[in-house]
């Protein structure tokens, strides 16, 4: 017994004097005298560095002939998703037009390229190009004749030109910006009220590559600078509209007969007015069809003006634009209720609006509002003369001319250490509301409110940066979908940077949401930078 | 040849007091150069009202001790040249040595003074462009202006002034420490006079109120300060969180266009004697008096890139 204790008492003081070793070495400054603390300069520097003057020293050193006026950056990145949710499209190809596209497992597996090659011209002008190309592997390895051809056309390869542009000063108070470019009017991070001049690629809603999320337009921008303001005016000859998901994209919308007004008495009732439609579904929605869109050169060209003024503490600006609204509306024809056929037509709107900055402290708050005036919409309107089935149609054409007003508010903290925390809402008002305007196909409703928070931190000194985005977005008929997307960024090396997250959607009522409802996806892309 | 292109060839001094005239003549030198007078009377008369001036001041300093406020006060008012253009590297090290490195072009103008600074990343290649316009003001209730371009969204974005004490792009300098002290915000305390490596210099207790230690996350520095050329040599700074001391140490210090430079700055994070990351800035192609006008420090700069 009087051995065990000892033994004990041993085992103990060794633990001890182990802990006490290991405690030593991981000391506070607050348990060091302030000698042992001063002796830290002198401490073995177990962190040597490299010469400068040696492997480093060549990128520094100025450089000869062309290679001083071009600059290179680009990116090459392998990109996949998995759905975690298997489903059906809405859509597929013939002959399984009804059945739809499997969508299950691997869904990208994407290999991309970037490439922006910058050209210093004489009088400090420059020249920008920004290309990108990629291809998914994903669907030569399902079989590209699962898919319907829209999906393949806007999925499987694509190229294109981002940016091209020459821009520089004319006069001290002048800058010219000739050609295809971003023009940022917003001051929200993840809502759209007066960002106006680009339109988005939507094909596949929060999974889109940040690069190419905002396509360029081809514009002339002159600004002007007086003191503290910047005046601009823009005239864009290419009209271009939004990237939304092809017919047989599980992205693309599910249509239901909760989307017909209300037939009048004594009219086929909504499932088998549908059911008209969707026999000939394929051809109703495409925009292929005889649409009424207007051409990409050569149209009316879209116009604007701003004036920005920056100040300490506060900016503000004011905005005017008149172009084409980028969600288009859409025409009914009904020449009978077996050939019922939707035409899109673009409509072309003015916009007036406002956004500022103001900053306390650790806050940022911000602001926007616009006005937009001369919002056309067709819409499915019961037939007030209905009375014989046999020979009146259940529903007329209506069409009517409405204004919008968007507001947004929204504030960001940057208080908490290595951490950015940003709250906005937007609330969008249609005013002198038609309530057929929520049925197909416009889906508007008088009020839409929409809320984005976004948090983002830093770890292990920025090497780790975790991101998490709520978005929801509610109207007069209550949620009409959310999404939640949770990410990380982990640098793996020098310009190697591996990111991967989950994304899901929310909400089975609404048009667009209850197609996505099952899209969740989990995603990953491995990206190495060049210059 | 003026007097004062003369005196900017010699190294500094050693002695005591001829290292306190050497480096006020300096700086009058300096200040002279920059007036664009062609009149060499006076230029003269300028130059014989500055050695009365310093007599008098060489007399003051013979005297007491300075309090530590005094050496603070001597070490934010010195030289630091202006309409300054420079490459930055800085290296970050592990605890496992690994390293990742990240460059930058800088341009910093004083205005009055407030400080104006302009930042592009150009390594290494995914942030690449990312540029950083700040106006840095010495009032400490009133808020800096700073915006960041980001080439990924082509898209500028103002930002508020976030938490001091976080870190400076992942390296063990922290936002506060990359900008002067606010010393109306700190109790300083002369502790001793010190050598190191055969260098005098002062060693100065430096206590932030709770105000700067809410901010900085900082509850004491203790600075060194180079009595020859008001340099702040090296410093340790008591980190409250994780109970961590910070080592700011000069590696090298350079006389460039008579402006003393510190060209190699290292900042090592240490728990104990345990180091935990380490920070290496590197200065190089330094140049003052640059043509950097108003428009250089705007956001229409900032969205044009380099």
């Amino acid at each position: 017994m009087i051995d065990l204790l000892i033994t004990l008492e041993r085992l103990l003081c060794a633990g001890g004097i182990a802990l006490a070793v290991s405690l030593a070495a991981d000391v506070g400054a607050q348990e060091m005298d302030l000698d042992d603390i001063l002796g830290g300069f002198e401490d073995e520097d177990v962190f040597e560095l490299p010469d400068p003057d040696s492997s480093e020293a060549s990128d520094t050193e100025p450089q000869d002939g062309w290679a001083q006026y071009v600059d290179f950056v680009g990116a090459t990145s392998l990109g996949l998703s998995y759905n975690v949710d298997p489903h059906r499209s809405s859509l597929g190809p013939p002959p399984d037009v009804e059945t739809g596209t499997y969508y299950g497992n691997l869904q990208r597996l994407r290999l991309r390229a970037d490439l922006q090659v910058d050209v210093d011209l004489p009088s400090d002008w420059r020249l920008r190009s920004q290309f990108f190309a990629f291809y998914d592997f994903a669907y030569p390895i399902h079989g590209q004749e699962k898919y319907t051809q829209s999906v393949i056309d806007d999925y499987l390869l694509e190229a294109e030109i981002l940016d091209l542009w020459v821009a520089g000063s004319v006069t001290p108070w002048l800058d010219l910006k000739l050609g295809r470019q971003v023009v940022d009017w917003g001051r929200s991070e993840s809502l759209r009220v007066t960002d106006v001049w680009n339109p988005l690629n939507n094909r596949e809603p929060g999974l889109v590559d940040i690069e190419d999320l905002r396509l360029p337009v081809t514009m002339a921008r002159a600004d002007f600078f007086v003191g503290s303001w910047n005046f601009s005016a823009l005239i864009a000859p290419e009209i271009r509209f939004d990237y939304d998901p092809p017919e047989g994209s599980d992205f693309f919308p599910i249509f239901s007969p909760s989307e017909l007004p209300q037939p009048p008495p004594g009219a086929p009732t909504r499932e088998e007015i549908f059911a008209s439609f969707t026999s000939m579904e394929a051809a109703a929605f495409s925009r292929e069809n005889g649409d009424q869109v207007v051409d990409r050169w050569g149209s009316t060209p879209e116009y604007g003006f701003a004036a920005t003024g920056i100040f300490s503490g506060w900016d503000l600006s004011f905005y005017l634009a008149r172009l084409y609204q980028n969600q288009t509306t859409s025409v009914v024809n009904l020449p009978d209720l077996n050939g019922i056929a939707f035409l899109n037509r673009d409509d072309r709107v003015t916009m007036v609006g406002a956004g500022g900055n103001y900053v306390v402290d650790t806050w940022l708050f911000k602001a926007e509002i616009a006005f937009y005036d001369e919002l056309d919409y067709d819409y499915l309107k019961p037939n007030p003369s209905f009375t014989d089935p046999a020979v009146d149609l259940p529903y007329v054409g209506g069409q009517g001319e409405f204004s919008r007003v968007d507001w947004m508010v929204g504030l960001e903290y940057s208080g908490f250490r290595d951490t950015s925390l940003v709250f906005e809402v937007a609330h969008r008002r249609v005013l002198d509301y038609e309530p057929l305007l929520q049925f197909l196909p416009n889906y508007v409703y008088q009020d839409t409110v929409e809320t984005a928070l976004r948090a983002s931190r830093e770890f292990l000194r920025s090497r780790l940066r975790m991101h998490a985005l709520g978005v929801v977005i509610l109207n007069n008929a209550g949620l009409q979908g959310a999404f939640m997307r949770l990410w990380f960024e982990y640098e793996l090396g020098e310009a190697l940077l591996v990111d991967a997250g989950y994304l899901q959607y929310f909400g089975r009522e609404q048009i667009p949401f209850n197609s996505w409802e099952r899209n969740n996806r989990l995603f990953a892309k491995i990206k190495f930078s060049f210059d | 040849m003026l007097f004062f292109d003369v005196l900017e060839g010699f190294a500094p001094p050693k002695a005591e007091e001829e290292r306190i005239f050497w480096f006020l003549s300096s700086r009058i030198c300096n200040l002279l150069k920059g007036l664009t007078m062609n009149s060499r009377a006076v230029q003269a008369a300028l130059l014989a009202i500055s050695f009365m001036w310093l007599a008098g001041v060489c007399q003051a300093t013979e005297g007491e001790p300075p309090t530590g406020r005094e050496i603070m006060q001597w070490v934010n008012d010195r030289d630091e040249g202006d309409y300054e253009t420079s490459e930055m590297e800085m290296v970050l090290i592990d605890k496992s040595g690994k390293t990742r490195t990240r460059k930058m072009t800088n341009m910093r103008r004083d205005k009055g003074e407030d400080r104006e600074s302009l930042l592009f990343f150009t390594s290494p290649a995914d942030v690449k462009n990312t540029g950083f316009l700040s106006y840095d003001y010495i009032d400490a209730d009133r808020d800096d202006d700073q915006w960041l371009y980001l080439p990924a969204l082509k898209k500028t974005k103002r930002i508020a002034g976030g938490d001091k004490g976080g870190s400076f792009m992942g390296s063990d300098f922290s936002y506060s420490d990359m900008s002067k002290p606010a010393l109306d915000r700190y109790q300083y305390t002369l502790m001793k006079e010190a050598e190191v490596d055969g260098i005098e210099m002062w060693q100065v207790e430096a206590i932030p109120n709770e105000k700067e230690q809410k901010q900085t996350g900082y509850t004491k520095i203790i600075n060194f300060v180079r009595k020859d050329n008001h340099v702040l040599a090296r410093a340790v700074i008591f980190v409250k969180k994780g109970k961590r001391l910070k080592y700011m140490n000069v590696d090298k210090l350079e006389l460039i266009d008579g402006i003393w430079v510190a060209t190699e700055i290292s900042m090592t994070t240490k728990r104990g004697k345990k180091t935990m990351h380490k920070t290496k800035l590197r200065n190089s192609n330094v140049k003052f008096g640059q043509p950097l006008s108003e428009g250089t420090f705007t956001v229409r700069r900032l969205e044009k890139g380099l």
